[in-house]
Parts: C-alpha cells; structure tokens; sequence
C-alpha cells in the first residue's frame, strides 16, 4: 500500500476556510489556533471540527472540502502520484468524522483523499465519506470514484463506485455496495451537505485573516493523530519532535509509546546511540518494524 | 272612486309590473355575471397553478437538486407544488377545488377520476381544444368546472416521467416504478380542473338580486308615499275646501268667509275664479232684490 502522503511545504497557500459555522481547531506546526473564515490553510495544516460544526474549505482549482461535525482533516495539497504531473492533483487525508469533497471543473485535475480504512481517487465526482466508530461509508453523490480498501494485508483490488452508489464497510467484516444509501445514513449529514452552496471563495481572496493563537498543542490534542497509519503519522514525529520536550507531552508519548514506537528514539536516543561493540543503526529499523 | 284611490291603483300596477320587469330582467344578468365572475375567479386560481408550477421547475428545482440526490423531495415537482400552494388557498376560499387529474399518475393522489378521465380524453382527442367549461351533478350537488390539458411540452417533464431507468432513484424509492412513466413528448397526460359548487354563483346571484329587489320596494315605497302627500296637499284638500265652500254657496250661504289661496298653479286660479264667480252671483242677487 502507498498512502505515504507527500508532505510537502508548498510556497502559497491554497485552501481557504469559506464557511465555519460553529467551533474547529486548526493546528499549524505545534501550536493550536482557533479557526475563524477566511484562514488561508497551509499545507499541512490539520482542522479538527466541534460537535456540531459545518465548515467549508475551497481550493484554488474549484474543489471543495465541506467537514461534518468531530471531524479530523489533514489538507495535505501536494501531487497526486508518481506519474501526475505535479499540481494537477491534491492528496487529502481524514483521519475521522464526515467530509463531502467536490471536484473541481478543470481538466485533467485529479484528486485522492486518504482514510485509515481505504483511499478514494477521482478527477470528477462529489462523494460522502463518513468515518464513524464501527463503520466507515462513502457515497457517490455525482460522477465516479475509484476505491482501494486498506487491510491488515495492505490494498485490495480497486473497486469502482458510480453515481448513487453507497459503500459501507462495518468493522472487521467486508465491504458492501448498494444502490442506494441508507436513511440511516442521509440522517447523519449536515443540511450544507444537502444542498450546493455557492462558492464564497471570492469574498476572501485579497483578504489575510490570521487564526486566533490558542497554545502549543496538548497531547491529548494530537492522540488519534499519533495513533492512526503509519505512513501518515511518521512525518508527523519530525513537526512534532519539539513537543516531546514538553513533559506533559513526553509522559503521555511514553505511556502509550506501543501505539507510536516511532517516538522512542526521539524519547531516548541513548538507546539509539551507537556503540562500538555492536552494529549500528540497528535499534531505529526495530522501531520502524510497527 | 276617490281619486287618490284610483291614483294609488294605477301606481300600483305600474309598480307590480316595473318590479317583475326588472325582477326578470336584473334576475337573468345577475346570474350570468355570478356565473362569469366564478369563470373569472377559476382562471385566476389556473393561472396561479401555471405560475406556481413554472416557478417550481425553473428556480425551485435547480437550488434542491442535490438534495434529490439524497432524498425524493415532492416539493420539486410542479404538480406537487401548484397543489399544495392551492390547498393554502383553499383555507380562504375552501369552495374552490384543485386538482392534476393524470390518467398515469406518479402520485396517486393524482390520479383522475371517471368524470376527470372523461375530460382528459376529450383533450387527448381534439388537442386544439384549450379549455373545457361545464357543470356536472354530484351527489353533493351541482357542480360547475374549467379545464386545462396538461401537455409535455418539454424534455426536463420527461427526466422523470419516460422510463424507470432515467427517472430519479429517490423518486423510485418513494413511489415505486410502477406508475408514471412511459409518458411522450407533446402528449396531453392529464388536465388542470378548477371546480366549484353551481350553489356558489346562484348564491351569489340570490344575494345581489334580493338586495337590488328590496331597494328597488323601498325606492317604489317612497316615491308612492310622496306622490300621495304632494296629490293631498296640492291637490284634494284644496280642491275639497273649494268643494264644501261652493256647496255653502249653492244654499244661498253667502257669508261663508272667502277662499283665499296664494298659489299661482290651476288650483290657485280655479280659487280666483270662484272668488270672481261668487261676487258675480251676489251682484246679480242684489240686483234682483232692487
């Protein structure tokens, strides 16, 4: 499986929060921000939405995020793949909660947005993704998308979704499409996700509206960041490296250092040091086994 | 016969006669103005089902298509709405009756009736007729009704109406696919049918014909009644003063005192001339006496 998310710092921002309504977090490097609308996102950057928030990101090429509320939003924005011409694709992740995610109307644009349970690409479809405790669902709204479950044995074979077709994989059992989704489901979506909201992009375009500052990030704050795949949470030990210096951070890393081994040679590099009688670089491969 | 007596016979035939001319006449235009003012009234209330029913495919529509994707909305459908916004109205006006009468309903609540198939049929079978007005008994009584051939004149009715496959999933999951399609272009499918209770116009009718009835009696009373003082006054009570001086007069009575009348109408000079014609007569006695 390839989900390893290229996290690339780019130069300009270009994701913008269009509409918040309610409470939502964003973390930028180590530190928490209130978010408020106009915030131009960075690359990187992570919303993480309240109980009851509906919030809305737009892009500079037409693509949208809407996010549900107690949702987790990594706005990664680098290349697609290997053999896409860069800037013609996004790479998203949610890590959990509810996200609709629009295409946008340029040609040859394409998009992938990751999830702990599977990767969805497209170049034009509207989709439902909802990351719930005990299922993880998506619906096609419009256009189509291609699926890749991700497994205790790394990907399975595509699967190809049209439009008005629902996916619903429950926990520890297989996936299942129906034609239709369920009304369970359609219960659970925010009334934004209902409707096509007009772009509101051009309201904050020449407009620089900094995040309120909160404070350095809390452990707590960042667990189901430090505790989901691997390939998303290595890149996150190198931004986060500072926190551990944080005691409060440190002792919490340490108790639950099993969920996030990568930490250790951060927590102790004596371990790591290496000594003449044995071979090096040995101990950080151990920690990278996870 | 005394003369008021005759006169108030004559006045009263006159009066009998003009109140059942009037009557007949006042009687008939009144009906049929109820009549053309419920015609009137009926093509207000289609009208307002043709507005409603156009504004629900050209704005409603397109602003909740993406919530139809989720969930059947009836509020989309232009029967739909032009019903429901003609059930509001009927709350004032609860005598007018509205309905889409379609012989291959989607809604069953649309489906027409004997007597509303009898009408669509006669659409179906002379398509320039644009109208049909009529009355048919029920058994809650008369009842009098317009309508309108409901014709797919254009390609978007058939989005939803021409074959299960093309309709709308969510339209399929409320109503099932059984009814409703196989509809064509420029086929009259139903008729819009305003119908109203014959009692209303007649009500209506019976209403400005007792009120213009009653004045035209009080108008006929009061004249008579005027006609009577003015005929007593200016006429027999001079005239029968005149009657019982000359009679006075007649019996060799010549100290009976004058009859002085200041008017100078015929009774006024018919006083004079007894005047002139009583000293004449007590001349002609002196001189016979001499």
């Amino acid at each position: 499986m390839c989900l390893a998310l290229p996290l690339v710092a780019l130069a300009q921002s270009t994701a913008t929060v269009t509409i918040l309504e309610g409470e939502a977090a964003l973390v930028r490097g180590t530190t928490r921000y209130a978010l408020a609308e106009g915030v131009h996102l960075a690359p990187r950057d992570i919303v993480q939405t309240g109980d009851k928030t509906f919030a809305q990101i737009e892009f500079a090429d037409g693509s949208r995020a809407e996010l549900g509320g107690k949702t987790r939003f990594l706005n990664a924005v680098a290349p697609l793949s290997r053999g896409t011409k860069a800037g013609s694709t996004s790479d998203h992740f949610l890590l959990s909660g509810l996200m609709k995610f629009s295409a946008g109307k340029s040609a040859n644009a394409g998009y992938r947005y990751a999830t702990p349970q599977f990767t969805v690409t497209t170049s034009d479809s509207v989709a439902v993704v909802q990351l719930a405790a005990t299922e993880a669902s998506v619906f096609v709204e419009s256009g189509e998308v291609r699926l890749v479950e991700i497994g205790p044995k790394g990907a399975s074979a595509a699967q190809r979704l049209k439009g008005g077709e629902f996916y619903t994989r429950k926990n520890g059992q297989k996936s299942a499409i129906a034609p239709r989704p369920s009304q369970a489901f359609i219960g659970t979506l925010p009334r934004g996700f209902l409707d096509t909201i007009p772009s509101r992009l051009s309201r904050f375009k020449d407009r620089e509206i900094a995040p309120k500052r909160a404070e350095e990030i809390t452990y707590t704050d960042v667990e189901a960041w430090l505790k989901t795949n691997r390939d998303v949470r290595r890149p996150l030990v190198q931004r986060w490296r500072s926190r551990a210096s944080d005691p409060a951070f440190r002792s919490a890393l340490i108790v639950h250092l099993k969920d996030h081994p990568e930490w250790d040679p951060i927590l102790f590099p004596e371990k790591y040091k290496p000594k003449e009688d044995k071979a090096p670089a040995a101990a950080p491969k151990a920690a990278e086994m996870r | 016969m005394k003369l008021i007596l005759k006169f108030n016979l004559v006045f009263v035939v006159v009066f009998l006669a003009g109140l059942a001319a009037a009557g007949y006449v006042s009687w008939t235009l009144l009906q049929k103005n109820a009549r053309d003012e419920v015609v009137q009234n009926a093509r207000l209330v289609m009208e307002t089902a043709l507005s409603t029913r156009a504004y629900t495919s050209s704005q409603l529509r397109p602003l909740l298509e993406t919530q139809m994707k989720y969930t059947f909305l009836p509020q989309t459908v232009p029967a739909y709405s032009a019903t429901e916004v003609l059930n509001g109205l009927r709350k004032s006006f609860p005598e007018y009756r509205y309905k889409e009468a379609v012989l291959n309903p989607t809604n069953p609540r649309n489906r027409a009736a004997d007597w509303e198939a009898d009408i669509v049929n006669q659409f179906r079978n002379g398509p320039e007729r644009a109208e049909i007005v009529g009355e048919r008994d029920t058994p809650a009584g008369g009842a009098f009704y317009i309508a309108r051939p409901i014709k797919i004149t254009t390609e978007p009715c058939l989005y939803c109406h021409s074959t299960v496959d093309a309709a709308p999933k969510t339209m399929i999951d409320k109503y099932g696919p059984a009814n409703g399609f196989g509809w064509k272009l420029n086929e009259i499918v139903g008729a819009q049918i305003v119908a109203i209770p014959t009692a209303v116009p007649l009500e209506r009718a019976n209403r400005a014909y007792q009120t213009f009835m009653i004045s035209l009696t009080a108008v006929f009373v009061v004249i008579a009644v005027a006609l009577n003082l003015m005929l007593y006054f200016t006429v027999i009570r001079p005239v029968t003063q005149l009657s019982k001086l000359a009679d006075q007069v007649s019996l060799g009575n010549m100290d009976v005192p004058e009859f002085t009348v200041k008017r100078r109408d015929e009774i006024g000079v018919l006083a004079e001339s007894f005047s002139r014609m009583r000293k004449s007569l007590v001349e002609a006695m002196k001189m016979l006496e001499g």
